[in-house]
């Protein structure tokens, strides 16, 4: 209904999405934009010492493999020898050049630069002034001061770490290593103020919409900036250290947090779709797996909980993928600004997954990936968060829309109803009242014939007026209940006296004492009903049995008597089809559902006919007078 | 010298100018003094303000309850306020419990639904006309159910009077015709000194013995005991014996002849 009423709202999603993206895009290529790139970097070769004792003279003599300045190696025990040739600095630039080795997580890297005065090799244990052992964060960026010279110069670089050697080199001035740096630090405050407002717009979430997915949005975010911090080198930056490699601690549990607490939202979120119970379940399965990292990572085993978040993510990808695609999204516009969403995030983070496990460029996992894959979070996160509050506006507006449709129909109910009652009252006033100037004339009419005849249509028409009336409560549902213990005999005969029946019917049955909790008017009216119809469907001068018994839940009245209708045609549902086109009949239904019975007509033998009364006598007090003892 | 009860006037409240007419004459015929009204408005510009407790005003009313002005539950309410003693009958289309109960809690004496024949009507005027001490014209020709009652029964006791040759019970209320295996019935209770009569010997009075059942006994008792209501016994007159049958509560008497 809201899509008819506003025919730009199924864009709304889709825009944002778009704008979102392109901010983001925007925001990542000047983001790219302050890399260094591989500079004055000219030529890279690799050499591998498998004893990892060698000497830089001994490694000199040794053939280095010609490699890119993004290296990839595997988990070993070996030195990794890098040679590297570099540009001299472009005419009137000055000072040193700046040699930076990303991402930070090698344990140890010594530069051997040849030094032209004293005409040696000289080595340095670290590029930066914290010496090597030191540093309170290893995801602080490595860099190294190398002498510029006019001709460009060679260094060695050795590299050893129980991680894998994977890496990046770059060179530049250090001048513009500052700018670039400089640069980078300025889009990091747009890139915390972005994670900010995450967090500040999941925490106003949470406020209003306390719920498991808003409290998981706002610690995700909360652990982000967290890990964003660490990651990033801000951390060692803006708090002192209170322990050795407090930061570097932080940061890696902040990373496995940051990655639980992901599909944590993600799986809230998509529980409010009803997608199917297996996808669910699988979700529960990774994520209680991804969770049970945190014990490794607690021993101090890094290396299980790295591999073990990559095969956890890598699960969890298609796990996703099952959840969106089982899950019922209502709206074009709302499924598909998902699905988009969810497929932007998805391609992210599985670019960076294999690149994690080596199926792909190792710049992925080099260059800003805590900064892509936050911003990466953040989208899907403000993405959901705008259509989760999209769809609850939506179901507001459909709600307040179907209880003012109600009420609409409530008082146009009401108005008819009371039009009815008016009707019905007035329609009662006048036509009794000229039934009473015919029924109070009576003993005037001379013949005794007409005078019995008059008195039968007086009746007959009164009781259709009964009967009317009560139709109409039946059709309001506001028939005036007085339940109370009703004796069936007691009701049976006064209903057997307003319609003379009391020679026809043959009553039988060990029920004396039959009793159920009704309300008399409505029980009276059902009897009426029901002897009406048996009565003129029964066969001329043919008696009616009617036999009541009572079971422990309810007593049952069985009215059996030879059809007119069964006469002519022996055929038994022709008979039963007679008697239920009756208009009685279908009154005496109506009445019976109402005093919770039924009413059920079966044809035993052809010609007879069976009406079974049932009506429940719960809660119904004895309702005869009480039997004295026999002498 | 006894100076017997005054005839009641009665005073018939009803918008239908038709079956004002009718009921007023119906009652005139009856006996009574009748006056009709079209409605409370020109009953009370009739000179007879209930305020003033000077005037007589009608000692039975009977009222409808849809009248144009002051409804028929209103008037009922300020007459039983003001003149406590009146009998009112109330006349109306609407026979629902809830109207029945209104009726009656606004100080109606009989509710009385329509159409109703004039003997109903009677019967409720002859009724009321006892309770508020007044004599019926029946009573005064000495050929009403009363009148005869009275000459069978002592005065000093209430017995319930059976003929079985007339097919009639006779009590404080009047006569009330019954069927000949009711009167069988009772007649055995009479002829028994503790008034009881056991299952087995339905069977004996009973046409349809055969096929006689508990139900169908109960629902022969059901009748009795409303006939017996009618002629004026109210509450318990037939009881139930526990393993044996019927008991009649209440002292008869079989006329002979």
């Amino acid at each position: 209904m809201s899509d008819t009423c506003h025919p730009l709202r199924p864009f709304a999603p889709a825009s944002a999405l778009a704008l979102l993206a392109l901010l983001l895009a925007g925001y990542l290529y000047a983001l790219f934009s302050t890399d260094p790139g591989p500079g004055l970097v000219a030529e890279v070769g690799h050499y591998a010492d498998t004893t990892a004792r060698l000497t830089l003279p001994e490694v000199m003599a040794r053939p280095f493999t010609p490699t890119p300045a993004e290296y990839r190696g595997n988990y070993d025990h070996a030195a990794h020898w890098f040679r590297i040739r570099l540009h001299a600095l472009p005419y009137g630039i000055r000072g040193p050049v700046l040699l930076q080795v990303s991402p930070p997580l090698l344990d140890s890297v010594v530069m051997f630069a040849f030094d032209d005065r004293s005409g040696r090799w000289r080595s340095t244990s670290s590029g930066d002034t914290v010496p090597f052992g030191q540093r309170q964060s290893l995801r602080v960026p490595i860099s190294f001061e190398v002498p510029s010279l006019p001709l460009g110069s060679t260094v060695y670089l050795r590299v050893t770490t129980a991680s894998s050697t994977t890496l990046s080199l770059t060179a530049d001035s250090a001048g513009r290593a500052d700018r670039l740096l400089d640069r980078q630090a300025a889009l990091h405050v747009v890139y915390f103020g972005l994670m900010g407002m995450g967090l500040l717009l999941s925490a106003l979430r949470l406020v209003e919409q306390p719920s498991k997915l808003s409290l998981t949005l706002m610690a995700f975010f909360a652990t982000f900036i967290t890990y964003s911090l660490g990651g990033l080198g801000y951390g060692v930056v803006l708090f002192d250290d209170p322990w050795p490699r407090f930061h570097d601690h932080t940061t890696m549990f902040s990373a496995l947090a940051t990655v639980t607490l992901s599909m944590l939202f993600q799986r809230f979120y998509m529980q409010r779709h009803s997608p199917r119970r297996w996808a669910l379940r699988l979700t529960d399965l990774v994520i209680a797996g991804q969770a049970l990292l945190f014990v490794p990572l607690a021993l101090g085993d890094a290396q299980i909980a790295g591999y073990g978040t990559v095969i956890c993510t890598l699960l969890f990808l298609p796990v996703l993928v099952a959840l969106l695609l089982t899950a019922r999204i209502e709206g074009a516009g709302m499924r598909r600004a998902l699905r988009l969403s969810n497929a932007l995030f998805i391609t992210v983070t599985a670019i960076w997954m294999i690149s994690r496990i080596g199926l792909f460029a190792t710049q992925c996992m080099t260059s800003h990936f805590i900064e892509i894959f936050g911003l990466n979070a953040l989208f899907l996160a403000m993405m959901l968060m705008l259509l989760d509050r999209n769809q609850r506006r939506a179901e507001q507006r459909h709600i307040r829309l179907s209880v003012e449709v109600a009420r609409a129909e409530q008082i146009a109910h009401d108005r008819n109803a009371s039009t009815q009652e008016n009707f019905m009252h007035m329609l009662l006033h006048e036509v009794r009242n000229h039934l009473s100037v015919l029924q109070l004339g009576l003993p005037d009419v001379p013949d005794a014939a007409a005078r019995g005849a008059i008195g039968g249509a007086i009746r007959a028409l009164d009781r259709n007026l009964t009967q009317a009336q009560q139709m109409v409560w039946l059709a309001q549902d506001t028939w005036p209940m007085h339940p109370r213990p009703v004796a069936m005999i007691e009701a049976l005969d006064s209903v057997l006296d307003d319609l003379a029946l009391t020679e026809r019917v043959l009553v039988q049955g060990d029920a004396a004492e039959a009793c159920i909790h009704a309300d008399t008017a409505m029980i009276h009216a059902l009897l009426s009903a029901l002897l009406s119809c048996a009565d003129r469907q029964a066969m001329a001068n043919q008696p009616l049995t009617l036999t009541i018994s009572q079971a422990a839940t309810d007593v049952a009245l069985d009215l059996t008597f030879a059809c007119a209708a069964g006469a002519k045609s022996a055929n038994a549902p022709d008979t039963a089809r007679g008697f239920v086109r009756d208009p009685d009949f279908d009154h005496a239904l109506r009445l019976a559902a109402a005093a919770s019975g039924r009413l059920e007509v079966s044809p035993p033998p052809p010609g007879l006919v069976r009406l079974t009364l049932t009506l429940p006598s719960q809660a119904c007090v004895p309702c005869a007078l009480p039997a004295s003892d026999a002498p | 010298m006894t100076q017997s009860p005054p005839r009641p006037l009665i005073a018939v409240i009803e918008d239908n100018t038709d079956l004002n007419g009718i009921i007023v004459n119906a009652i005139r015929s009856a006996g009574y003094a009748a006056i009709g009204h079209a409605s409370v408005e020109c009953f009370e510009q009739g000179g007879v303000p209930l305020a003033d407790p000077g005037t007589e005003p009608p000692h039975i009313f009977l009222l409808d309850l849809n009248l144009p002005g002051e409804d028929g539950l209103s008037f009922a309410r300020r007459l039983r306020k003001s003149r406590p003693g009146v009998g009112i009958v109330m006349l109306t289309a609407r026979n629902e419990m809830d109207q029945r109960r209104d009726g009656y809690d606004s100080g109606a004496d009989i509710y009385l639904t329509k159409p109703s024949s004039v003997d109903e009507i009677l019967g409720a005027l002859g009724a009321l006309t006892r309770r508020i001490g007044a004599t019926t014209p029946r009573d005064e020709q000495g050929g009403g159910p009363m009148g005869r009652f009275a000459a069978a029964a002592d005065p000093a006791e209430t017995v319930l009077l059976l003929s079985p040759r007339k097919l009639e019970l006779s009590g404080p209320n009047g006569s009330v015709a019954i069927s000949a295996t009711e009167a069988a019935l009772l007649a055995h209770c009479a002829a028994n000194p503790d008034g009881r009569i056991s299952i087995e010997s339905f069977a004996d009075l009973m046409p349809e013995a055969g096929a006689i059942s508990k139900v169908a006994i109960e629902l022969k008792i059901v009748r009795l005991r409303k006939k017996l209501v009618a002629a004026g016994f109210d509450g318990r007159n037939i009881g139930s014996v526990r393993n044996y049958g019927y008991q009649l509560l209440v002292p008869i008497r079989v006329a002979q002849g």
